[in-house]
């Protein structure tokens, strides 16, 4: 068993450390804007396999991801020269399966979904495969590795070195738990009063919704994470595709941040956390940049006019006409 | 040796004093540069309330500890000169053995005050070095800068400059404690530990570089909850109450039983009323940054 060198090990701390967010600050509202957020937990997991023994140089890499995690992975794998497999689906195609090809990581794709037009459940099946196949195995499941959770206390002590007042929301879009969860677990150490604003979308089960085929990716999920802590959030909010991306242009429009569809979600929230808060201090998670979306969506739609506001409350999810809903928890 | 007669015997001058720190604020594993170990470090705050001073007059007759008699004796076959420490007389307010620096404090200022009667000067970080040298396990309070140490061989990892900046809003109060098992954490980092610790540390050091009191009040009564489940300090309930209640948090004293509690200078009299309510003696002091 070979264990890595040193100074691998310090590239992946450097790793961590230039992935973190841009934390603009705009009044009261302050914007966290990473490149790829998932960098963070996919290096720290990586490191936390090593530091326990669990990862030496000949241990393969498996994940389920069709997103940015993927991505972070891949380069972590490539720069410690891990061989690295990722199960997917099509919503990994463009940048990140390009990305990922590049950096040499094995990918399997998954064409079709299940019946009830998810891949979640058959990706899990794939990754069962593959751990039985491949004997050294190092399997970084980010929905229950406790590490992706923790990974997210250095956002936290990111963020404190450069604000002062206290943080009255945390709007957090939610997939795995890991960021929403670890990020406002480690806020509230300083910040106990913190309100967590979980943002979701319709189709996943993540705050009771059903599961059906959700047409908004890089949030939401059709299984329920161990690393979510529901509990810890006071309101969540359901947000269609067609808001997010509005969300994102209103984003870009008035605060110049080019950010993902997950982020737009986010915004749209913010927005109305801001019409019923005009005086707090307002924090939402931003986990990726735009621009992998641009060959995706409709420009078109993006450049178009804002829509009013659809609010629903309480919980009135409709599977036939999704609206922008949100509900106390 | 020869004995020395001192220049100034006015009772009024001089007077050396040292002041000492208020509690450990903050404390947790860090990932040492020198050894590449997680430790547990502390990090104290000079506060203005807490001193130790000596002035010299021959008349006194004041009878002092092994300690400061050792270090008289140490101090006088260094300089070939010897001055009777009973001459030097003690003023302090800092409780004794409840990790308040009373001890540092004593042996700093008798140093400072025996060295200028001898006529030896030094600077302050050479005075602080010669004192505590002698007691092997002194806390570092030689000047105003916030350090941050380890907290076994109570070395400087290192240090925030000082900012000239002064806090009213803390009281401090001693109680005795079955026992705080703080070795206990040395050896039971998680990993999640190590991270936490580091969130509070930044909070911390963003609220010294920039004068915020409350970002530093957050930070310490974080710490404070986080290292709850590795002290059997008696009463923690009930103290964590009155803070969550008057204050805004607490630090708990590593080496003892020193309990600080950040309030508002508003909410200074209530906290203490409610405190001697408990049965505790509170003292108001000032933050140092």
């Amino acid at each position: 068993m070979r264990v890595m060198n040193q100074k691998k090990l310090q590239f992946l701390s450097d790793y961590i450390k230039n992935a973190m967010p841009r934390v603009h600050t705009h009044g009261s509202d302050i914007f966290l804007s990473f490149e790829y957020m998932k960098r963070i937990p996919a290096a720290y997991m990586i490191l936390a396999g090593i530091r326990t023994g669990k990862i030496t140089e000949k241990t393969v890499i498996i994940e389920s991801s069709s997103g940015t995690l993927a991505i972070g992975l891949a380069e972590v794998c490539k720069l410690l020269g891990l061989e690295c497999h990722i199960v997917t689906d099509p919503a990994i195609n463009g940048t990140p399966e390009f990305f990922c090809h590049l950096l040499g990581a094995v990918i399997h794709k998954l064409d079709v979904p299940d019946e009830k037009g998810n891949f979640q459940q058959r990706r899990l099946k794939e990754v069962d495969r593959l751990r039985n196949d491949i004997r050294d195995h190092f399997y970084t499941n980010q929905y229950d590795n406790l590490d992706n959770r923790i990974s997210y206390c250095q956002v936290a002590a990111h963020i404190l070195q450069q604000i002062d007042g206290p943080i009255d929301f945390l709007v957090s879009p939610v997939g795995s738990g890991g960021s929403s969860s670890g990020l406002l677990d480690s806020l509230r150490l300083i910040f106990p009063n913190i309100f967590g604003v979980a943002i979701d979308t319709q189709g996943s089960v993540l705050f009771g919704d059903e599961n059906y085929e959700r047409k908004l990716r890089g949030l939401g999920n059709s299984l329920i994470p161990h690393n979510l802590n529901s509990s810890a959030f006071q309101r969540v909010y359901w947000v269609t595709q067609d808001d997010a991306i509005l969300g994102c242009q209103r984003l870009y429009t008035e605060h110049n941040i080019f950010a993902g569809l997950s982020s737009g979600a986010a915004f749209k929230a913010h927005e109305h956390l801001r019409q019923e808060h005009a005086h707090s201090t307002i924090m939402s998670v931003m986990p990726d940049t735009g621009y992998r979306y641009l060959e995706t969506i409709d420009k078109e739609q993006l450049i178009s006019a804002a829509v009013p506001l659809k609010i629903k409350s309480p919980i009135n999810l409709n599977r036939n006409n999704p609206a922008f809903t949100y509900m106390e928890l | 040796m020869t004995t020395k007669t001192p220049q100034s015997i006015d009772v009024n001058q001089p007077n050396y004093r040292v002041y000492s720190h208020a509690g450990e604020w903050i404390q947790g594993p860090i990932l040492c540069p020198r050894t590449g170990n997680f430790e547990k470090v502390l990090v104290t705050l000079r506060t203005n309330t807490l001193r130790t001073s000596f002035t010299y007059n021959s008349n006194n007759n004041y009878r002092h500890g092994k300690k400061i008699q050792n270090l008289a004796e140490k101090l006088a076959t260094k300089y070939h000169a010897h001055i009777d420490p009973c001459h030097f007389m003690k003023f302090s307010n800092i409780p004794i053995g409840v990790g308040l620096g009373s001890s540092t404090s004593d042996l700093v200022a008798f140093t400072f005050a025996y060295l200028h009667e001898l006529g030896v000067r030094l600077t302050h970080l050479q005075t602080y070095q010669m004192a505590t040298e002698y007691e092997g396990y002194s806390d570092p309070l030689y000047d105003s800068r916030t350090f941050l140490f380890n907290s076994k061989s109570k070395k400087e990892l290192y240090s925030l400059p000082s900012i000239g900046k002064k806090y009213k809003a803390a009281l401090t109060f001693s109680k005795q404690v079955r026992e705080i098992v703080t070795d206990e954490l040395q050896f039971n980092y998680t990993q999640e530990d190590i991270e936490k610790f580091k969130v509070i540390e930044a909070a911390f050091r963003r609220g010294i570089t920039t004068a915020n009191f409350k970002m530093i009040f957050a930070a310490a009564d974080a710490s404070a909850v986080q290292n709850q489940h590795h002290m059997s300090l008696d009463d923690y309930d009930e103290i964590k109450d009155i803070c969550s209640r008057y204050a805004m948090g607490f630090s708990i004293s590593h080496s003892g039983s020193a309990i600080v509690i950040h309030a508002e200078d508003q909410n200074l009299a209530l906290v203490r009323k409610v405190l001697a309510g408990e049965g505790y003696e509170s003292k108001k002091i000032t933050i140092s940054l």
